[in-house]
């Protein structure tokens, strides 16, 4: 029966809509690697929450939305996430524009345009591995500064890593990002003739650096502000990075959700679904806003 | 071209994936040792442990694993995962319906094993068919309970293991013994005393609350009205001395290796473990030579630690044969040399041959420690696993999140 | 800004991008180096040569995730193609489009976390192959959407181009669509081959602590607080897609735009 069914499936997709047995296999490919886990995942996460599923539940329950919800936990982490994502995000955007208007041309072409892709090849754990080295307590910084004579022992150095503001978290994310949008913003610059825009403005007789702030800094914001947005998001989302260098509380939104699904008390797993379902419904929404708002540029 | 490379792939994965035989042998109870240990052969345990000491994977890494490779022809493969990992990880197989586990073997004791029995995870008794047992006392009450609950075979010993704290004898001449003492001196010296989040610095608040309590009022099972009389006290004291730890007490290091690194790079003066012998730790310099072990005045916890088999194990004739093997005199002979987890044999010696008598009473002492008898008699029993499960979530939200 | 003024800058912008480099690479050399010394008490080969010989070793970490990360490319690239080009050409392309986005941006801990379920009851959880697919579900939209930008009314004419004289399918994916996209197919395969090779978090759970990936060995060798080890393992990690880029932009990118 299974396979008349296949068979019935195929001739459909192929008379009615008119496409080819490769297209078919690409739409069944993308409903079973990308649209079924979406459900599946999502499903789980909300019948679990919900005490509709799991060893341990007792049936249907909204004792653990009640629970997260009115602990302060989540909240702070949710908080803590948007800050830190975007302190990030504002600094390396900040550092990358500033190195694309100053170093276009060499960002294009030339040694710099190799150097520029370089911590592109770093992960979030070895990012985070450097950051400790560089700014922990023992790290080379106060290493150094020792030698210099600015601290006298070990304890003296400032806390940058596992600290309130979560300051390491946040240089190994623009350690990342800033190379990131720097090539990015380059691509724009190029797309877009900024260049020859830069030499009209001259000619019209607009300092250099009014043109840089007024007219170019616009458009390439404007033409980025997707993939920002997107790349913001996925900063929130982070996991490797907050788990080395962040502190115990609060936490960023996914080490909270894992140390929540692997916590000693079996029951605080549903909670731990809760958080996930909070957050994916948060990220769907504004994934759907910028849908309805503008049309996605595909150049990632 | 595209099309091979493809086939090539696919092979791979294939073959790189098909590790495990699903054989089904489950009535192993009715078998005898001989033929339990003829069906381990060749078969592949999967054991699930905490990673964390590179003492402990040195053992299991270059000991272990070649001498059962040889001796019954057994593939141990380690993979990482904490108590509650492993807790989980079987919870979540009984949720999806799963015949067989991922899981032969698990390091396991306390609230693990607590969490497991609840969850009708493991697969037992099986201590009594394992020859070794011969050699140990299952009537010591720091075998025959687990944090309090009756073992009764469902997980075999593997190490015992007490509590101690590590001080730096070049920067503290004194070291603090109890609660009052700890006070005075986290004043007098800010920033060089803390503790670690997890189960070495819970069983540290262990230790506090049986020198508020006694340990007599904390034992049997758990009350929650005696808990929350004597951990609000405790929250109470660390919240007054919280400002003089480490980093403000504004953050905790989450492992014992880190706390560690801070020790021996001289950050804080003080770490803890579970263990007394540090001269492994010395010797390779994860430790500066000025430290030195010891105990709290009311004494410290002592526990034993013990291998589980979960109940849809797929090898568990092999797996019991790895069991036996580490609780064997050879191994736990070897366990107590330096380079390896150098902690104490469950194995009651005094039932061993003469030989191997010999040889574990001329164990030196360690060079860094007080003499095992002054150990022993300060070692307690631990508490029920509630007391681990509470300590950890209210450490976070009533001292933590202050 | 003067213009020696900018190459002092750049320079200094050099210096701090290959720096983290250079550390790596000489923690991974020391066996020794404490506080307060910005040079290693002891530099040595016997690091690296340790770890190819001892058990449960680096050189397993290296194959699995080499192995792991290839296959993760090549699905990737193959499906994402195929997938994307129903995707453009259909009436639906911006709610499809938003499948695709999903994924990618979602944090790939915590969908992870929600399908650990599934990949236990088929028997997937710490399996390579197991690996593989949940690396793909993340990889997969992303290709989609890399390619989504390739398919245009240009490529239509083309397809249809082939159809009228007379080709079938297979021939105008072989002999026109395949070689115009070559730059693309590179990018995106070295792209979705990068997200498989440095991921941690998903391939943690999914993998159970069974599946080494480097990334996993790096995070354990923190844990252990063995930082020249880490070091290593993060050199094995890091050195090869600093190479792969190199070799990516000078030949790949030169024959686009």
């Amino acid at each position: 029966m299974i396979p008349s069914l296949w068979l019935n499936y195929m001739e459909f997709f192929k008379n009615k809509l008119n496409h080819s047995r490769l297209d078919l296999f690409g739409i069944t490919l993308f409903f079973l690697l990308a649209v079924l886990p979406l459900i599946l995942g999502v499903g789980y996460a909300f019948l679990y929450s919900t005490g509709l599923f799991g060893a341990l539940s007792d049936g249907f329950t909204l004792s653990h939305w009640q629970e997260v919800l009115q602990n302060f936990e989540v909240y702070y982490s949710f908080g803590f996430s948007i800050y830190i994502a975007a302190a990030a995000m504002s600094i390396s955007i900040l550092l990358a524009l500033t190195g694309t208007l100053l170093f276009n041309k060499q960002i294009d072409e030339g040694f710099f345009s190799y150097i520029v892709y370089l911590p592109l090849a770093i992960p979030g754990i070895v990012a985070s591995l450097f950051i400790i080295q560089l700014l922990s307590g023992a790290g080379l910084l106060s290493r150094i500064s020792f030698q210099l004579g600015l601290i006298d022992s070990v304890r003296s150095f400032p806390g940058m890593v596992n600290d309130q503001w979560g300051i390491g978290i946040i240089t190994a994310m623009v350690m990342l990002a800033t190379p990131f949008f720097m090539i990015y913003f380059q691509t724009i610059y190029k797309s877009e003739r900024l260049d020859e825009l830069d030499r009209l403005a001259t000619t019209l007789g607009s300092k250099r650096f009014i043109t840089a702030l007024k007219v170019k800094v616009p458009i390439i914001l404007s033409r980025a502000f997707p993939t920002m947005l997107l790349y913001y998001i996925f900063m929130m989302g982070s996991y490797e990075i907050p788990l080395l260098l962040g502190q115990q509380s609060p936490q960023m939104v996914s080490v909270l959700t894992i140390r929540k699904l692997r916590r000693f008390n079996l029951l605080d797993i549903p909670q731990a679904y809760v958080i996930a379902i909070l957050y994916i419904v948060i990220i769907l929404s504004v994934v759907i806003y910028l849908f309805k708002k503008r049309r996605l540029s595909y150049d990632l | 071209m595209m099309r091979s490379y493809f086939v090539i792939l696919i092979v791979c994965l294939l073959t790189v994936s098909c590790g495990s035989e699903r054989q089904k042998k489950d009535d192993l109870k009715n078998l005898s040792w001989d033929e339990i240990t003829q069906g381990a052969e060749g078969q592949t345990v999967n054991w699930m442990m905490w990673q964390g000491s590179p003492y402990v994977n040195n053992y299991i890494n270059n000991y272990v694993i070649p001498e059962v490779k040889e001796r019954y022809n057994i593939n141990l493969e380690i993979s990482s995962g904490q108590g509650n990992q492993i807790v989980s990880t079987l919870l979540t197989e009984i949720d999806a319906g799963k015949e067989v586990s991922n899981i032969d073997l698990a390091w396991i004791n306390g609230e693990t094993f607590y969490q497991l029995r609840e969850i009708n995870a493991l697969y037992g008794p099986f201590t009594d068919q394992l020859p070794n047992s011969d050699y140990v006392d299952f009537d010591n009450p720091i075998i025959k309970y687990d944090f309090q609950k009756p073992v009764n075979g469902y997980e075999a010993p593997w190490s015992l293991t007490q509590w101690s704290m590590i001080y730096n004898s070049e920067k503290v001449d004194n070291p603090p013994r109890n609660m009052e003492e700890l006070e005075a001196y986290v004043k007098a010296n800010p920033g060089t005393f803390t503790i670690p989040n997890q189960f070495v610095g819970m069983t540290f608040l262990k230790n506090l609350m049986i020198e508020m309590a006694g340990p007599e009022a904390l034992s049997g099972d758990f009350d929650a009205e005696t808990y929350q009389k004597y951990s609000s006290r405790l929250w109470e004291y660390l919240n007054r001395i919280k400002p003089y730890f480490w980093k403000d007490g504004q953050t905790f290091p989450s492992t014992p290796a880190a706390m560690n690194q801070l020790f021996s790079n001289g950050e804080i003066n003080f770490s803890m473990n579970f263990g007394t012998r540090i001269d492994n730790a010395v010797d390779d310099g994860t430790y500066p030579t000025s430290a030195r072990v010891y105990l709290l005045e009311s004494g410290t916890i002592q526990n034993a630690n013990y291998v589980g088999i979960p109940k849809k194990s797929a090898h568990k004739a092999a797996a019991m044969v790895v069991a036996n093997f580490l609780l064997s005199p050879e191994a736990q002979y070897k366990k107590m040399q330096p380079n390896t987890m150098a902690n104490n044999t469950v194995l009651a010696v005094d039932k061993l041959p003469e030989n191997w008598q010999q040889k574990f009473n001329d164990i030196p002492e360690s060079n860094y420690a007080p003499p095992r008898e002054e150990l022993s008699a300060r070692a307690l029993q631990e508490l029920g696993p509630e007391y681990m499960i509470r300590l950890n979530e209210d450490f976070r939200t009533k001292v933590i999140q202050q | 800004m003067t213009s020696k003024g900018k190459y002092v800058l750049l320079g200094v912008i050099t210096f701090l991008f290959l720096f983290p480099f250079a550390y790596i690479v000489l923690l991974s050399l020391a066996q020794n180096w404490s506080f307060p010394a910005v040079w290693p008490q002891t530099i040595t080969l016997d690091n690296w040569k340790i770890i190819f010989s001892s058990q449960g070793g680096m050189t397993y970490s290296l194959v699995i995730s080499v192995v792991i990360s290839l296959s993760v490319a090549f699905f990737s690239t193959l499906c994402g193609f195929i997938t994307s080009k129903f995707i453009a050409y259909s009436a639906h392309r911006q709610k499809l489009m938003l499948f695709s986005y999903f994924p990618f941006i979602l944090s790939p801990v915590i969908y992870a976390g929600c399908l650990y379920f599934f990949f236990i009851k088929f028997d997937l959880s710490g399996t390579v192959a197991g690996v593989v697919l949940a690396q793909l579900i993340i990889a997969y939209p992303y290709a989609v959407i890399i390619f989504s930008g390739f398919w245009s009314d240009k490529m239509k004419n083309l397809e249809q181009l082939v159809t009228t004289l007379g080709g079938n399918t297979w021939q105008s994916y072989r002999k026109v669509l395949l070689p115009s996209a070559t730059g693309m197919l590179l990018v995106c395969f070295f792209q979705t081959y990068l997200i498989s090779w440095f991921e941690y978090g998903l391939t943690a759970i999914i993998g159970v602590g069974q599946v080494q990936t480097l990334t996993i060995k790096v995070f354990q060798y923190i844990q252990e607080a063995n930082i020249y080890y880490a070091a290593l393992a993060a050199c094995l990690l890091i050195l090869p897609p600093a190479i792969l880029l190199y070799v990516n932009k000078r030949f790949v990118f030169k024959t686009q735009h």
